[in-house]
C-alpha cells in the first residue's frame, strides 16, 4: 500500500534504506531542480504556487506565503528525507534520480513519472515492467484543511512575453502548438501530456500504457476526474525568476549551510526584491 | 598612396573594433542603464545604481573572496608541484619522452570534457574514486561537504594546468648557463644551495609569469566549476565567474547589472596583472 501521509513515507523510507546493502528508500532530485520539487511537493502542505502570488508577492510581510509556516514545514520534511537517499542525492537532477530508480536501489522516487516510462527500455533499466508504478504524492494532513489538487501534471503553458514585439504571430505559433495533432505527437515522443488534457480520454493513452507496461495515463485520468490533477508550472512569466532565485538559494538549506526558515526568508525577500525591480 | 598603409591595416582595425572595442562600450553603457532584457519596463538610464548596488552586493563580495582564496590556492599548488615536475624533467632518464608526452595531454583536453570526466569519476554513488576513498576508510561526497566540493576544484584546475607550468618553468631551468651550475658544484654547493642561491633567482621571471597566468586563469574559471558543481553544494564554489553567468544570462537576463559586474572583475584583473608586470621589471 502507498504512503498516503508524509509520515508514512518517511517510514516506508527509512524502512528500505540499507547503506550496506546499496538500497535506499527516497530520492528527489535537490541538484537540479528543487526549485520544481518546492512547486510539487509543497502542495501537499497546502501550498499552491510555492506562495507566491498572482500579484507578483512572495514574502508573508508582503501578501504572500513563501516564507509561510507551511513553507518552512516543507521545506524542514524535505530536507529530513535526505538521510534515506543515496550518497550524492545533494546534487542529483531528474534524469540522475530516474536513473537510481530504475537501477533498482531506490524504493521510493519523487520524480517526474514520464521519466519512469524508461522502464519499459532494457539499456537503461533493471527493472521490469509490473515491477513499479506510479502513484498519488503524500499529503501532510495538518496543513490540507481544505482540498487543492495535489497531482502535478508536468504539463506546460505557452506564454507569450509582455514584452515580445510580435504577438499576434507568437500567439498562432502557440495555437499551432497546442493543435491536437501536434499535441498527440508530442505525447508520443515526451510520454506526457503537454497541453490537452482531453489526450487522456484518446486510445493514444491507453496503447501508450499498455506499450510501456505502466499505468501512468490512467492513473493521471483518474487524477483529472477526482480534480486531484492541477498544472502547469506558474503561468505567468516571472514565474522563470522565482524557480531561478528557488535553485539559487534553498540548496543552501539542502545541504546544512542555513536553516530551511533563513532559507525561506532569504528567498521570499529576493523574490520580492526582483518583482519590484522587474517593475510589479 | 599616402592612405595605403591605413587601408592596409582597416581590415584588422575594423575586426579589433567589433570584436574587442564596441562590446567594451556597449558594457560601459549598459553599466548606466537598468537594462532587463524580459521586463516589459524600458531600459532607463540609472546613472551609478548598478555600481552602488554591487558594493553593497553581500553574494558578490562574498563571491570575490571565494574566486580569490581559489586562485591563490590553486596557484599556489600548481607552483609547488609545477616545480617538481619541471626538475624531474630537467634531469635525464629512462622513458623522459614518454613521461614528457603523458604530461601535456590534459592541456589538450577542453575544459567542459574535464569537467564532465570529473563528474562521472568522483560521483559520490558510483564513480570509482568515491569508492576507493571509502575502502580506504574515508566518506568522499563533494555533492555535499563544501571543503571537498572546493578542494576538488582546485585538485582539477591543478590537474589541467599542471603541464603548462611545468613546462614555463622547465624553459626556465634550462636556460640557466650550464657553466654557472658548474661552477657552483666545483665551489661544494649541494642540491638545496644550488636550488635556493642559483637556479630560483634565476628562473624569477618564469616563477611571476606563471603566477600572474595562473592566478588570472584560475580567477575566471567557469567550465569545469558549471559542470562539475554549478556552483554548489550551497555556494560553496559560486565563484563570479558563476555568479556573473546567473544574473547575466540567466531568467530575466539583468543585462544592467550583470556588466557593471563583469566590468569590475575585468578592472580587478588588469590592476592585478600591472601590479605583477610591475614585479617582474623590477626584478
Amino acid at each position: 500500500m502507498p504512503p498516503k501521509t508524509w509520515k508514512q513515507y518517511r517510514d516506508v523510507a527509512e524502512f528500505f534504506t540499507r547503506p550496506k546493502d546499496d538500497l535506499y528508500g527516497h530520492i528527489a532530485m535537490p541538484g537540479a531542480a528543487i526549485a520544481a520539487d518546492f512547486y510539487e511537493n509543497a502542495q501537499t502542505y497546502g501550498l499552491p504556487a510555492r506562495g507566491f502570488t498572482v500579484a507578483r508577492r512572495a514574502s508573508v510581510e508582503n501578501g504572500g506565503l513563501m516564507n509561510s509556516e507551511r513553507a518552512i514545514a516543507w521545506l524542514t520534511d524535505y530536507c529530513d528525507l535526505k538521510q534515506f537517499g543515496p550518497p550524492g542525492i545533494e546534487s542529483m537532477g531528474w534524469e540522475e534520480a530516474a536513473g537510481q530508480f530504475l537501477a533498482g536501489r531506490v524504493a521510493m522516487a519523487i520524480v517526474w513519472a514520464d521519466s519512469v516510462a524508461e522502464i519499459s527500455n532494457p539499456s537503461v533499466s533493471k527493472l521490469k515492467p509490473g515491477q513499479a508504478d506510479c502513484t498519488w504524492l503524500p499529503i501532510e494532513p495538518k496543513y490540507m484543511l481544505f482540498h487543492i489538487p495535489t497531482i502535478y501534471g508536468d504539463m506546460g503553458t505557452y506564454c507569450i512575453a509582455s514584452a515580445s514585439r510580435h504577438k499576434e504571430a507568437a500567439f498562432i505559433f502557440a495555437q499551432y502548438l497546442s493543435s491536437p495533432e501536434i499535441q498527440a505527437m508530442e505525447m508520443e515522443q515526451m510520454n506526457t501530456i503537454c497541453t490537452r488534457v482531453s489526450l487522456l480520454y484518446s486510445t493514444l493513452a491507453s496503447e501508450m500504457d499498455r506499450k510501456l507496461g505502466w499505468n501512468y495515463f490512467n492513473f493521471m485520468k483518474t487524477a483529472w476526474n477526482l480534480g486531484e490533477l492541477y498544472g502547469p508550472e506558474i503561468a505567468i512569466a516571472e514565474g522563470a525568476d522565482v524557480y531561478d532565485l528557488a535553485n539559487r538559494i534553498l540548496p543552501k538549506a539542502y545541504v546544512g549551510e542555513v536553516t530551511p526558515k533563513q532559507a525561506l526568508d532569504e528567498l521570499a525577500e529576493a523574490v520580492d526584491a526582483r518583482m519590484k525591480e522587474l517593475g510589479w | 598612396m599616402k592612405f595605403r598603409p591605413w587601408i592596409l591595416v582597416l581590415p584588422a582595425t575594423l575586426y579589433l573594433f567589433l570584436i574587442d572595442i564596441a562590446p567594451t562600450i556597449f558594457a560601459l553603457w549598459a553599466s548606466f542603464q537598468k537594462y532587463i532584457l524580459l521586463s516589459p519596463l524600458p531600459i532607463e538610464f540609472v546613472a551609478f545604481e548598478n555600481y552602488k548596488k554591487l558594493l553593497n552586493d553581500v553574494d558578490f563580495w562574498q563571491s570575490f573572496v571565494r574566486s580569490l582564496t581559489f586562485a591563490s590556492l590553486s596557484t599556489i599548488v600548481q607552483l609547488i608541484i609545477g616545480m617538481g615536475v619541471a626538475f624531474i624533467l630537467y634531469r635525464d632518464f629512462k622513458g623522459k619522452n614518454i613521461f614528457r608526452t603523458i604530461l601535456v595531454l590534459p592541456l589538450g583536453v577542453s575544459p567542459i570534457a574535464i569537467g564532465c570526466m570529473w563528474k562521472l569519476m568522483m560521483n559520490p554513488l558510483m564513480g570509482p574514486v568515491p569508492w576507493i576513498l571509502k575502502q580506504l576508510g574515508f566518506t568522499f561526497n563533494y555533492a555535499a561537504i563544501s571543503w571537498q566540493a572546493f578542494g576538488l576544484l582546485v585538485l582539477l584546475d591543478t590537474w589541467h594546468w599542471l603541464p603548462f607550468t611545468a613546462i614555463v618553468l622547465l624553459s626556465g631551468l634550462v636556460s640557466i648557463p650550464k657553466d654557472t651550475i658548474e661552477s657552483s658544484e666545483v665551489d661544494g654547493a649541494n642540491v638545496l644551495q644550488k636550488l635556493l642561491h642559483i637556479q630560483l633567482p634565476l628562473i624569477t621571471n618564469e616563477i611571476l609569469l606563471v603566477t600572474l597566468m595562473r592566478f588570472m586563469g584560475s580567477f575566471q574559471i567557469f567550465d569545469e566549476v558549471w559542470m562539475l558543481t554549478t556552483g554548489g553544494p550551497g555556494h560553496a564554489t559560486r565563484f563570479l565567474s558563476i555568479l556573473l553567468y546567473q544574473t547575466a544570462l540567466l531568467y530575466s537576463i539583468d543585462v544592467g547589472y550583470g556588466v557593471t559586474i563583469s566590468l569590475l572583475y575585468l578592472f580587478f584583473i588588469v590592476i592585478f596583472s600591472w601590479i605583477l608586470f610591475k614585479i617582474i621589471r623590477s626584478v
